[in-house]
């Protein structure tokens, strides 16, 4: 085999992100050109091209499983499925931002970086190497702060912003702290070399190394210690934003984190009842903080914190069941969808975020409020919606590793989530409208539907993606 | 860790079913049961997404799909009660909804003869009260969204009757949880409606985090969801594990059917609109903590130990809720503690061993109770909306209808023979005297006096006697509801009357216990091995009588202070008797004040609880959100801002950094160096 035809054939594992790059720029030729009055038409550009990569890796599913480019990147299936949800929720956001941003002058390189944006979360997904993590955070992070940035006059995105970025410099800086240790220690920055390289008993340098990169990893996907940013992003960001950078970097930091755990050498398993009580103390510092929060979307952010625990638990029982890659990529498929849905009602009210805002809007707008009901009570996991049947399957998970205290916890938690949850549907249907509910318009109420539409089906049907996810495999090398 | 049982069970079911064909046209019944719970889904969600468009009709859709429902119901209960479907029953696989390895869980529903019983009375009392509330919702303006709800509240039920999964049952668990919320606070401008609602809600929570608990137990330990394999498989674990499985099923029981302690919630309950309280809050939805223990039955009767806790616990609750009944003013929260009172004798008629006793009582009380809630319904209406019997009196020449089929309930309920109360009372303190539960039957007879006694005063003050200065001020304005209100009542009458002698004949081997004999009776030889035949002339009569005289006691006793029909004076003769003495007066003000339980709740959950929530608000407010808000306001100046950013807060989210990662790394060495 020629090292010609063999880079040929690597080309081919990575169309999805080929798709996303070329289409990020041609979005970028078509702002620059396109007069002011056809800057919307940017948005229709990204769409396309995201629907197209979304077609790619749907087609690309069937393949077989393998690490390309020398061992640094797979196209394994669990990628490929992160890659799916990514990129779909990357549509329902274009959808949602549209009418959001009509009124920007300049809003066509918006979705350029948006799709950059998503490309990051995707190469995170499918990184196998410490260097390739190291590139795909910077692509994700940096593009996430300048979203979070996009309104420019607003000296709330812009003080969300800071803060994100102040966190994730430092957060980021740590992580290539740690990956320089690990490196040292192993001789490789693959994750199949870090598997046969790093020693045992590596002592400190090893849990120093491997703990930075985990507070690296925890600020992609909001836990603790690094989840400070996320209320302060979901408040003050563009609301479109919010609902982009609360759920798409996670899917593909939670994959690494899932790549990245299982290369730790096996008798310096501490990692496993380290990721178990990270996911116990996320889960709780996000209800405890919701418990009397007054604006919706720092409540929403909060509870994407303490979702971000429920999730870990499918981390903890990586390597030890067979459940733990389905349940992890149900779980990343229902937050999502479920995130998605209820950033959508808030986009589609304009932004309006205090809780007394939301009251009585269930008469006026019955068919937002029930999207709203659907995507709350699928984070509280009632059935049939699809957040119960991804609760289901961690809890399980979570049991059947030895781990029952983190489900009762995990329990004892939902059943306190309910509080804050019904706090805000209660007055929604029981409250007294405060005169009209103006909405945003079309695009981001299909979205919102859309999705909360997805909770429904994947939740009453979901045996076929249970399935299918149950055939994806996680390979680092 | 991790117990894979499910492949020793496998085989096990595996005979069974094969043991079992199904009997010719089985399948044909069986294909209707999805139709039963789907009708009013269907009714549900087309009301509640054209209801408010169709207006003053919205009633139509949903009235017409209960009583299709019912009728496929009846063809279904007819075919159990007859062995169309086997002896044990059958059941239908719906959806295959999470396959996932050895945890495997399908959709699917089942039909046997316990569930015939309960579809009995569900479709039967739901269908009455739909068409009442015709009537009785006639003039409010949010009345589709009434609709609405009573049909989601519908197939709730019906789900949780039907499903034979664990997990079905809870899920339905929680709908009907969802619906009785949404129908309790149905006027939610009232903030006592309002607050009533969310105290049904919170304090329900608390036993469905018990049943919950009970449901992951189960499933560690057998593997399985499904309740007929789990029922093989609990048989073999030790005596503590199921103990503990039935203990916290129990707990769920006691939420939703309002037992001690988590009583509190059924009489604030009572400001949902009446249909509510009749259909939800006495007729079927409380029955579910009776039905869910009935159902695990060979659970509980491998744990004599837990059956014993069950009826303490409802026989305390059956004379505690009935002493609060004695004293209380409103209708329909005197109506309330009775229905409180009588859930007590079914769970004591349960914990003694008398299954079948305990949903004959269901069914029969499920009947009387819905009658009593309607004509209370119909009293509240005829008065203009006035709860407050001090405030009515006389009425019985005015509502006629009303009053007469009241009298049927008052006498059902009361257990004088040969009506619907007296057979089914008298099977579970029967059943408790042979079965050696002496307490139970001394308490349980004591219980029939009181309710004969409270059933009368609420006939006395409401019907007889003078008029009050309220009724007299309206007594001409006060007329019989409309036809769609009176028709359910007599029709309720009907089995309040002759449900008993239809289901409780001949004594000591009913038509009830025949058919439910193939549910109950592995349980019931397991528990009571040696039972002695039923001797009329002997110690099983003797203990008719007792409850016949204890019912007639009670009813003369009231007869003498509240009278019948014209007498007057009854307030000037319970003055007299409460101020006779400190016990009288002692005694009166307890049971006025519910024995001071909600005041203790208030005083754990709201004072204490108060605090401790105060002190994680706090928390959210000074440590999480305090610094925010000052810095959120003062950012105008985008360099004033970041540099407030740069001391303040963001060095507070690094700090937190900086002391997780070293936490992490302690944590990590010390599990290393271990």
């Amino acid at each position: 085999m020629t090292g010609q035809a063999t880079m040929a054939t690597m080309v081919t594992d990575v169309l999805p992100e080929i798709v996303l790059v070329a289409g990020g720029v041609l979005v970028l030729l078509y702002a620059l050109l396109a007069p002011r009055r056809l800057q919307g038409g940017a948005a229709v550009v990204a769409m396309l091209v995201a629907v197209a990569a979304l077609t790619v890796a749907l087609a690309m599913l069937p393949g077989t499983e393998l690490v390309t480019f020398f061992g640094t990147y797979a196209r394994d299936r669990t990628a490929l499925w992160a890659k799916i949800i990514v990129l779909a929720a990357t549509v329902a956001v274009i959808g949602l931002s549209a009418p959001w941003f009509r009124r920007d002058p300049r809003h066509g390189e918006y979705y350029t970086l948006l799709l950059f944006s998503s490309l990051g979360a995707i190469l995170l997904a499918g990184a196998t190497d410490l260097k390739e993590l190291v590139v795909a955070m910077l692509l994700s992070s940096a593009t996430g702060f300048v979203l979070s940035a996009y309104h420019r006059r607003s000296s709330q995105a812009a003080e969300a912003a800071i803060k994100y970025y102040l966190i994730g410099a430092l957060a980021n800086s740590a992580m290539l702290f740690g990956v320089a240790l690990l490196f040292g220690l192993a001789g490789s920055t693959t994750l199949g070399g870090l598997a046969a390289g790093l020693p045992s008993d590596g002592g400190l340098a090893l849990v120093i190394g491997v703990g930075l990169v985990v507070v690296g990893l925890a600020f992609k996907i909001g836990a603790v210690p690094a989840h400070a940013w996320v209320p302060d992003v979901a408040q003050g960001a563009p609301a479109p934003v919010a609902a982009f950078v609360t759920t798409v970097p996670k899917v593909g930091g939670f994959i690494f984190l899932a790549r990245f755990v299982i290369a730790l050498p096996p008798d310096a398993a501490g990692w496993q009842p380290l990721v178990a009580v990270l996911a116990a103390a996320t889960m709780t510092l996000g209800n405890l903080a919701c418990l009397w929060q007054d604006d919706l979307r720092r409540l929403l952010g909060w509870s994407a914190v303490s979702q971000t625990g429920y999730g870990l638990m499918a981390v903890v029982a990586l390597g030890s069941s067979d459940l733990a890659v389905p349940a992890l990529l149900f779980f990343l498929l229902a937050y999502v969808l479920g995130n998605l849905a209820a950033f959508g009602v808030v986009v589609e009210l304009r932004g309006r975020t205090a809780l007394a805002d939301v009251a009585g809007i269930g008469e006026r707008r019955p068919a937002l409020t029930a999207a709203l009901a659907i995507s709350f009570l699928s984070f509280i996991g009632v059935p049939p919606l699809n957040g119960f049947v991804a609760k289901l399957l961690l809890f399980l998970v979570a049991i059947q590793v030895g781990y029952a205290w983190l489900a009762v916890a995990a329990a004892v938690n939902t059943v306190v989530s309910i509080f804050y949850y019904v706090r805000v549907l209660a007055p929604a249907y029981f409250g007294r409208p405060a005169g009209t509910v103006a909405v945003l318009g079309r695009p981001a109420a299909s979205a919102t539907f859309a999705a909360a539409a997805a909770v429904v089906v994947t939740g009453v049907a979901a045996e076929p993606f249970v399935a299918a996810f149950a055939a994806a495999g996680l390979v680092i090398r | 860790m991790f117990h894979p049982l499910v492949p020793s069970v496998a085989p096990l079911l595996a005979a069974v079913t094969e043991a079992e064909p199904l009997p010719a046209g089985a399948a044909d019944i069986l294909n209707l049961v999805p139709l039963i719970l789907a009708l009013p889904l269907a009714g549900f969600v087309f009301t509640a997404f054209f209801g408010r468009r169709i207006g003053r009709f919205a009633f139509l859709v949903p009235l017409l799909l209960v009583v299709a429902s019912w009728a496929l119901a009846m063809v279904v209960v007819v075919a159990a009660l007859t062995g169309g479907l086997g002896e044990h029953g059958a059941g239908i696989t719906l959806w295959t909804w999470i396959p996932a390895g050895a945890f495997h869980v399908e959709v699917g529903l089942y039909v046997d003869q316990l569930t015939a019983c309960l579809l009995i009375v569900v479709t039967t009392i739901g269908m009455l009260v739909h068409l009442y509330s015709v009537g009785y919702m006639a003039h409010d303006p949010g009345r589709w969204r009434f609709f609405a709800y009573l049909n989601l509240f519908m197939f709730s039920m019906l789900l949780l009757v039907l499903g034979d999964s664990w997990l079905t049952v809870f899920a339905a668990w929680e709908l009907v949880g969802l619906s009785s919320y949404l129908l309790i606070g149905f006027w939610y401008p009232r903030r006592s409606a309002a607050l009533a609602a969310k105290k049904a809600f919170i304090v329900n929570r608390v036993g469905d985090v018990g049943f919950a608990l009970g449901i992951m137990l189960i499933w560690v330990s057998t593997g399985t969801l499904d309740i007929r394999a789990s029922f093989t498989a609990i048989a073999g674990l030790d005596t503590t594990t199921v103990a503990a499985i039935a203990l916290l099923v129990f707990c769920g029981a006691v939420g939703k059917s309002a037992q001690f302690p988590l009583h509190v919630w059924l009489p604030d309950a009572m400001e949902g609109p009446t249909p509510v309280s009749a259909l939800i809050h006495a007729a079927t939805m409380v029955n579910a903590g009776v039905y869910l223990v009935a159902r695990a039955n060979p659970i509980f009767s491998l744990v004599p130990g837990v059956m014993v806790v069950v009826a303490a616990i409802g026989i305390f609750t059956a004379i505690l809720a009935a002493s609060i009944a004695f004293t209380q003013t409103d209708i329909k929260r005197v109506l309330a503690y009775s229905t409180l009172s009588q859930l007590g004798y079914m769970f004591a008629a349960l914990g003694v061993g008398a299954y079948a006793a305990a949903i004959f009582h269901l069914m029969a009380h499920g009947f009387f109770k819905g009658l009593l809630f309607l004509g209370s319904g119909s009293v509240i209406h005829a008065v203009h909306e006035e709860q407050d019997m001090n405030n009515m009196g006389g009425l019985w020449r005015k509502i006629p209808v009303t009053h007469w089929t009241m009298f049927v309930g008052t006498l059902a309920i009361a257990g004088i023979p040969p009506l619907a109360g007296f057979f089914s009372k008298d099977e579970i303190l029967g059943e408790s005297f042979t079965f050696g539960f002496y307490w139970v039957w001394a308490i349980g007879v004591v219980v029939a006096v009181m309710t004969a006694f409270y059933m009368w005063r609420l006939m006395g003050k409401t019907f007889y006697g003078q008029p009050s200065e309220h009724a007299r001020g309206l007594w001409d304005r006060i007329h019989e509801s409309t036809w769609t209100m009176t028709l359910p009542l007599v029709l309720l009458a009907i089995p309040s009357i002759g449900l008993g002698a239809a289901l409780g004949l001949p004594f000591g081997s009913s038509t009830l216990s025949h058919w439910l004999e193939p549910v109950f009776g592995a349980s019931e030889t397991l528990l009571h091995p040696d039972r002695e035949p039923f001797a009329l002339f002997g110690i099983d009569g003797v203990l008719i009588l007792v409850s016949v005289t204890a019912a007639a006691v009670g009813l003369v006793a009231a007869l003498a202070l509240f009278g019948a029909f014209g007498r007057s004076g009854a307030r000037a003769r319970v003055a007299a008797i409460t101020a006779s003495s400190g016990l009288t007066r002692f005694l009166y003000r307890g049971s006025l004040n519910k024995w001071w339980f909600d005041d203790l709740n208030h005083l754990l959950f709201i004072v204490v609880g108060g605090r401790v929530a105060a002190g994680i608000w706090w928390f959210d407010r000074v440590i999480v959100d305090g610094t925010v808000n000052g810095v959120g306001r003062l950012t105008i100046d985008a360099g004033r801002g970041l540099r407030r950013i740069q001391t303040g807060r963001v060095q507070n989210y690094a700090l937190g950094i900086a002391i997780g990662l070293l936490v992490m790394a302690g944590s990590y060495l010390l599990i290393a160096a271990r």
